[in-house]
Formats: C-alpha cells, sequence, structure tokens
C-alpha cells in the first residue's frame, strides 16, 4: 500500500510557504472601497439646527469619531453629555483610537459604508473630501445666520485650505485652532541673566541668547527644535510659498525652498546646530524620556513647539517656563502663524445627517461646548467670546504668555495648513525635509544644497496634491 | 494475511464486498472535517488577501479612492526609489547578520540546556521567557536599556571606564543594537532544539565515547549530522523572520537615524498607511515574497547536501 504520511521534508516545505504566504496576506491593507458618487447636497432643507434646544433629529443616536485626545477626551464627553442634555432625543457615542490607527480604520469603515457620523478631523480626510465621501456642510452653513457673522470667531469659517481643503465645498467646521510657539525656561533665563524672549524677537535675537545659554559641556542647550510637533515641522510656518496667497488656488504648484526665506531657514540651522553648536543635535533628541525631551528635562532653554503642548504635558514641567511668538525670520516679517485648524467632518453616508450636523455646530458655536473646549487646552476655541475669556487667556495655571494662543490665532489672513497638508507631504517631510535638515546642522550639506534638494523633490509632492484637487469654478 | 481474510469474509460485511474502502472514505471524511477549519481560514485571511493584495500592487488605491489599474507603475517606482534600496540593505545587513547568530547561539545554548544540571528546567524555563513577551515590551524595555544618558548598559560602561556610545541614536550604532538585541530572545529555539536533541539515541554518543572521540567529535558526527532537519527548519524559518523585521524598529528608532534601521517591513508599512501608498506597498510585499520564497527555494536545493534524514535513501 502506498504511503499517505507527510516527510519532514513536505511539512517544512509547507511550513515555510504557508509562513511566507501570512506575511504577504497581511500586507492586502482593506479592500477596495465600492465606487462613490460625489457627496450630493443634503435632499431636504436644513432645519434650525442652529438651535440646539429645538432638536432637528429625534431618537438619533450618532458616533463622534476622534483619534485620541488625551486629557482633553474628557472635554469631548462633557460636550457630548450636555448636548444629550439639551437634546434628550440624540445619543452621542464617542470614540477614540490611537492617531494613526483612527485614519486606516476610518478608511475601513468608509468602504464598508457604515462610517462613523461625525469625524474630528485634521487635513488628513482630505483623500475622503476627493472622492465624496464628506458631506458638503455648505448649505448647512448658509442656512445658519449665526455663523456667518465673521466677528464672532476667531477664525474665518470658511477659510479656502482647513474648512474647505482646497475644495469649492465646505467639509470642515472648525471648532479650534492651533499655533506654533517659542517656549521657554524662565529658571534657565533667571539664571543667566538673561531677559525672556518676547514677541518682537527675531531669529537672530534667539541664536545670540542660546548662544550664551549654552553650556560648553555639552549639559545644557539654548533652543531645541520641536517636539511633539514634528522635528522640522515649525520651518513649514517660515517657507510661505509665494504665490500661496492667491486664493482660491489654496495649493501652489510648486515649494519654494530655494527663496530669501527657505534660505534663511536653513541657514539658521547650520548656524545654531553646526557653528554655535546650541541646538540639541537632532540624535540626542531621542535619549530624552521626559516629556518636551531636553526642554521637558531642564537640558534646553528654550523650544519650538505647538501650542498644544502648552496643556497637554508642559503644565506639569517642575521648573518656571513662558511662552511667547515664534521669532521672525527678518525684522519686520511675521510669517502667518493662525496655522493649524481643528473641526469635524460628516461622513457624507451618515443616516443621520441633521443630527449630526446639529452636533458639529453645537461644537463649534455653542459657548459651553466652546467653554469645554478652552478647559481642556488642547486647541483654542474659535468662538470669540470663549476665546478672549479669562477662563481661556488665563486659565489658573497658565504659564506667562499664554494668551499667545488667541493672539496668534486671529493674526489675519488665511490659514496656512503646511504640516499635513496631505500624506504625500507626510512623505516629503519623511523622506526629505527631515533627513536634509539634520545633514545641515552637521555640515554634511550646505544650506544652498538642502534648498536645492528640496525644491527638486518637494515641488512634485505639491504638484500632486494639486492634480489631484478639482477645478475651481468660476 | 489470513487475519486479514478473516475479517473481510466477516458475515456482517457480506453486503460489502470492499470494506477496506469504506473504512479510508471514513478516514478521508474524518480527515476532511479535521482540516477544513484551517483551509476556510487560510482561504478567508490567506489566500483572498494575498490575491487582492497581487490586484492591488497594478492599482493606485490610496485606502480612499477606487482603485484604478496603473499597469506596471507600482514596480517601476519601488525599483528608482533609493529609499527602498535602502530599505532592501538595511534588511540584508540584518538577515546575514541575525540569522548565523540565532542559529549558533540558540543551538550552543540548547546544548547547555540538554546537560544533565541541577535545576536545569529553571534555567530552561527563564531562557524561554523573551518568548513569551510581546515585542513591543521587549523593545520598550531595550529602548531604556541603550538609553545613551541614563541605560544600563552605558552606566556600566562608564563603571569601568568606557563612554558607552549613542546606541540608538547613531546612524553606524542604531541597527547594530537592534541585532543585538535580537539575540536577546534567542530561546524560541530551544523547545524545537531540544525535542531534535533529545530524539538523537544515545547508544550513537556511546559508540563515540568508546571509540575514543571527544565531545567535538560527538558534536561533529552525531550531533549536527542529526540535527540537520531542525537545522534546516531554523533556517528557513530565520530567513523568514529576519526579512520581516518590523516592531523592534518601529518602537526603537521608528526607522532612524536617517533611515539606517528603516527595514523593508517598515518602510512598506509606511507606504501603506502612512503615505497611503497601498499600491505601491503591495507590489513591495510581492516583491518580498518573491525573494523570500527564493531563498527558502535555495535552502531547501542545498539541503540535499547537508541534511541528513534518518531512513531517507540517498538519490542517485
Amino acid at each position: 500500500m502506498k504511503s499517505h504520511r507527510m516527510t519532514r521534508r513536505t511539512f517544512l516545505m509547507w511550513s515555510a510557504a504557508t509562513a511566507g504566504a501570512g506575511a504577504l496576506a497581511a500586507c492586502a491593507g482593506a479592500p477596495p472601497p465600492p465606487a462613490q458618487q460625489p457627496a450630493e447636497a443634503p435632499q431636504e432643507q436644513p432645519t434650525a439646527a442652529s438651535a440646539p434646544a429645538e432638536p432637528a433629529a429625534t431618537g438619533a443616536s450618532i458616533e463622534y469619531f476622534s483619534y485620541d485626545l488625551g486629557p482633553a477626551n474628557e472635554s469631548r464627553e462633557q460636550i457630548a453629555d450636555k448636548f444629550t442634555e439639551l437634546n434628550p432625543d440624540i445619543q452621542v457615542k464617542n470614540t477614540f483610537l490611537p492617531y494613526g490607527d483612527t485614519w486606516n480604520k476610518l478608511a475601513a469603515l468608509m468602504a464598508a459604508g457604515t462610517p462613523p457620523d461625525v469625524i474630528y478631523a485634521d487635513f488628513s480626510v482630505v483623500n475622503h473630501a476627493l472622492e465624496g465621501n464628506l458631506l458638503d456642510l455648505k448649505p448647512y452653513f448658509d442656512a445658519d445666520a449665526d455663523l456667518a457673522v465673521t466677528d464672532a470667531f476667531t477664525v474665518d469659517l470658511l477659510d479656502p485650505v482647513m474648512a474647505k481643503y482646497g475644495t469649492q465645498q465646505l467639509y470642515n467646521l472648525l471648532i479650534g485652532t492651533w499655533v506654533p510657539i517659542l517656549y521657554f525656561n524662565m529658571d534657565l533665563f533667571d539664571t543667566a541673566g538673561e531677559p525672556y524672549p518676547t514677541e518682537n524677537w527675531t531669529f537672530d535675537d534667539l541664536r545670540a541668547t542660546a548662544a550664551k545659554l549654552t553650556t560648553a559641556d555639552g549639559e545644557q542647550w539654548g533652543i531645541q527644535w520641536g517636539t511633539t510637533l514634528d522635528q522640522t515641522g515649525w520651518t513649514w510656518w517660515l517657507q510661505k510659498p509665494a504665490d500661496f496667497w492667491a486664493v482660491p488656488q489654496a495649493f501652489p504648484a510648486k515649494t519654494t525652498w530655494d527663496s530669501p526665506e527657505g534660505l534663511k531657514v536653513m541657514e539658521i540651522y547650520k548656524s545654531m546646530g553646526l557653528d554655535d553648536k546650541s541646538a540639541v543635535p537632532f540624535d540626542l533628541m531621542g535619549g530624552f524620556q521626559q516629556f518636551g525631551a531636553a526642554f521637558g528635562a531642564g537640558k534646553s532653554a528654550m523650544v519650538l513647539g505647538g501650542d498644544w503642548d502648552a496643556g497637554w504635558g508642559y503644565r506639569d514641567l517642575p521648573f518656571k517656563w513662558g511662552m511667547t511668538f515664534i521669532p521672525m525670520i527678518n525684522e519686520g516679517y511675521r510669517p502667518n502663524l493662525n496655522t493649524t485648524q481643528s473641526g469635524n467632518v460628516i461622513a457624507a453616508g451618515t443616516k443621520n445627517k441633521d443630527a449630526a450636523w446639529q452636533y458639529a455646530r453645537f461644537m463649534a458655536a455653542d459657548e459651553t461646548a466652546q467653554g469645554y473646549i478652552g478647559a481642556a487646552a488642547y486647541e483654542t476655541p474659535v468662538f470669540k467670546k470663549v476665546a478672549q475669556s479669562d477662563a481661556v487667556m488665563k486659565p489658573d495655571w497658565a504659564a506667562p504668555g499664554y494668551e499667545t494662543r488667541v493672539k496668534a490665532a486671529m493674526l489675519p489672513g488665511p490659514s496656512l495648513c503646511p504640516y499635513p497638508l496631505s500624506t504625500n507631504l507626510w512623505e516629503f517631510s519623511d523622506k526629505y525635509l527631515d533627513p536634509t535638515v539634520v545633514q545641515v546642522t552637521t555640515g554634511e550639506m550646505t544650506p544652498q544644497e538642502a534648498v536645492a534638494l528640496l525644491d527638486k523633490e518637494g515641488t512634485p509632492h505639491y504638484q500632486q496634491l494639486k492634480d489631484a484637487m478639482p477645478e475651481p469654478q468660476s | 494475511m489470513a487475519e486479514s481474510e478473516r475479517q473481510y469474509n466477516h458475515p456482517r460485511d457480506d453486503h460489502n464486498p470492499r470494506p477496506r474502502l469504506r473504512e479510508r472514505q471514513r478516514e478521508a471524511i474524518a480527515c476532511a472535517l479535521f482540516i477544513t477549519p484551517a483551509v476556510i481560514g487560510f482561504l478567508i485571511f490567506t489566500l483572498v488577501p494575498l490575491g487582492i493584495s497581487g490586484y492591488l500592487s497594478f492599482t493606485n488605491f490610496n485606502l480612499a479612492n477606487t482603485p484604478a489599474l496603473v499597469g506596471l507603475a507600482n514596480y517601476r517606482e519601488m525599483f528608482t526609489d533609493d529609499l527602498w534600496w535602502k530599505s532592501v540593505q538595511v534588511t540584508l545587513v540584518y538577515a546575514l547578520s541575525v540569522v548565523p547568530l540565532w542559529i549558533i547561539t540558540s543551538l550552543a545554548l540548547a546544548l547547555i540546556m540538554n546537560q544533565n544540571l541541577p535545576a536545569i528546567r529553571l534555567y530552561r524555563t527563564v531562557f524561554y521567557l523573551p518568548a513569551v513577551l510581546s515585542g513591543v515590551a521587549i523593545s520598550m524595555l531595550w529602548v531604556w536599556l541603550l538609553n545613551y544618558q541614563t541605560g544600563l548598559v552605558n552606566q556600566l560602561l562608564k563603571m569601568i571606564g568606557i563612554k558607552g556610545p549613542n546606541w540608538l541614536g547613531d546612524y553606524n550604532w542604531a541597527l547594530r543594537s537592534i541585532i543585538i538585541m535580537s539575540v536577546w530572545s534567542v530561546g524560541w529555539y530551544l523547545p524545537i532544539w531540544l525535542s531534535g536533541l533529545q530524539a538523537i539515541p544515545t547508544e550513537l554518543f556511546e559508540a563515540v565515547t568508546v571509540d575514543g572521540g571527544n565531545w567535538w567529535t560527538r558534536l561533529r558526527h552525531v550531533t549536527l549530522p542529526l540535527l540537520s532537519p531542525v537545522i534546516l527548519y531554523n533556517l528557513v524559518v530565520n530567513i523568514i523572520w529576519a526579512t520581516q523585521l518590523f516592531t523592534e524598529p518601529l518602537m526603537m528608532t521608528n526607522g532612524g537615524p536617517r533611515f539606517a534601521t528603516q527595514t523593508y517591513m517598515l518602510y512598506t508599512y509606511r507606504n501603506a498607511f502612512q503615505y497611503n501608498k497601498m499600491g505601491l506597498a503591495s507590489a513591495m510585499a510581492w516583491v518580498l515574497f518573491v525573494a523570500v520564497l527564493a531563498l527558502t527555494f535555495l535552502a531547501f536545493k542545498s539541503s540535499s547536501m547537508w541534511v541528513y534524514y534518518e531512513g531517507e535513501r540517498k538519490r542517485g
């Protein structure tokens, strides 16, 4: 009789083949989503969604989908509770996920046709906007007289970049703002007898002071380039493309690193990293376990970071610290600081459009909801009355200069969203911007070589995004 | 034979002239029932996604769009991408370093653990423990150990007058650090080696000893030949694992500094889930699959020269 026993050789071959196939299958990702038509304007005329006391939908349940906001999650729970208290027929369920997982899960939910209703979004959802997966909020917005009062908000709720994602539709109903900040360790300044940074500082002032606050033993530096704001992210705020303001062309066709401003940025990296050695070397950054890295450890006198750091981790630091505007590149040239804005989008596939809008609107323009957002200190509320209140400008724990968050957000001009402009620019930052800056600080690349390389590699990424955008309508 | 005939001619089996076939059918049905869950799982969770990833590798899928065919564009982009080549280089260096290290150190450890020593079971458990720990937890532990300022490793080096390197932050040390860390978990292989070692008949060792052989002779002429099928298995599995290194560089260095630890799988992940280039990532996964398949094939082809199967007749 012929034996059917599996030999060890066969068993090993099948084991190896199965393991390899399993690994490959893990890369298959989510199945492709069904083709979707662009979002249509709501069929029904928006109800009086602006009035939370008058429910637009009854018996509805909506899911609020967000990445994990850490301590600020509580504010979302408070907002949901308050909303349901005012609108007993609408239940709100909060879902929080780690940042990276949020967008993958959202893509899967969109593809499955079961999206969450309201999504706390940044520019990561631009692809969903272009694919018609998001609801156009303009009809709702136009029907709400309160939202049209521009003076009631710290920013333009119809901002072409952050609210419209460069399209002709309104997708994002803004609820808060973020700005870059120069933080400083007051104890180290006091010890050195140096005056604190002011909002009139230029980078030359910064350089001079940083050099004085740097010790020769390598135990203390004058400046640290970013923390939660990625290490080179702040440069985006300084590198303003020349044709950026040509609204409605929200997206330029090319990068302009090879410009006086772009070159100046690279010179700053070189002078402080290579010449003065007053900046914390990039290869040492990962060695600090504290929140805020070298700055958090009290080893860097200053840091350029996002204003959310103030409410998120710095408020617990064991030394006195303060906040001010990031320095001007040159005297008289202050880059626009009203940069990224946070808000909510609504899935086109939601079964509760009116209730979803009502909730998004509540978060953006209700005084109580905005108060919760302000108290959480993750973002600065957009409702001016709340943003300029003492509770937000000067909370009990506020560091000197904390009101910079609001002042910087209210600088005129459309928002600049250069940081995660799209997933393609994440790629650009990872592959080119960050490594190039590191090489400038180590002397492996000159500033001239750096800006040339960044334009060569950066322009295709800008162009790619621009090509994906629908043609502006006349 | 007579016993078999008696069984076949049993009066109860008169209606069925081929009872042996019925038994085989029953076995086949039982076999099918047992393997069906695994086959269904393989089809749904492996083969179908594998097929989908093959299709996606020829599309521009970005997680949000409807995939459109783009021909070989993803493969062209991959082969012209400097960072792809860099990830190949990092992965090859890692694999060529750790595969021999894993096999040699784990085999040496197993030879020691196979001795009849006091508290040997405790030692076996201790060495196997890292295998049951999460890769993330191990990575975080090593991040602390290798911290250039406060880490235990550099503190110990400092005590003997050596200034330790910036293990994870230095371009030249980062990958070496991950290689060193990888050797820490060789205990995973212990049960496999031990089962192989304990399957070797003791008479063979005794025969070598009677012939005047020492421990090296026993290792060279008995242990290694009889362990060669296990070595082959470990070699194949190690190649697959080494080429799929992901968790440690993600957790410990995030692929840095300046891509010094950006392995093939990490770069594939980045393309898929950070840059939303799912089509490109699928193409990368397929290229890795083919490469690993080729390496595995080579390992098996070479096995006829160095793997000894007891009871297997030599061909030719």
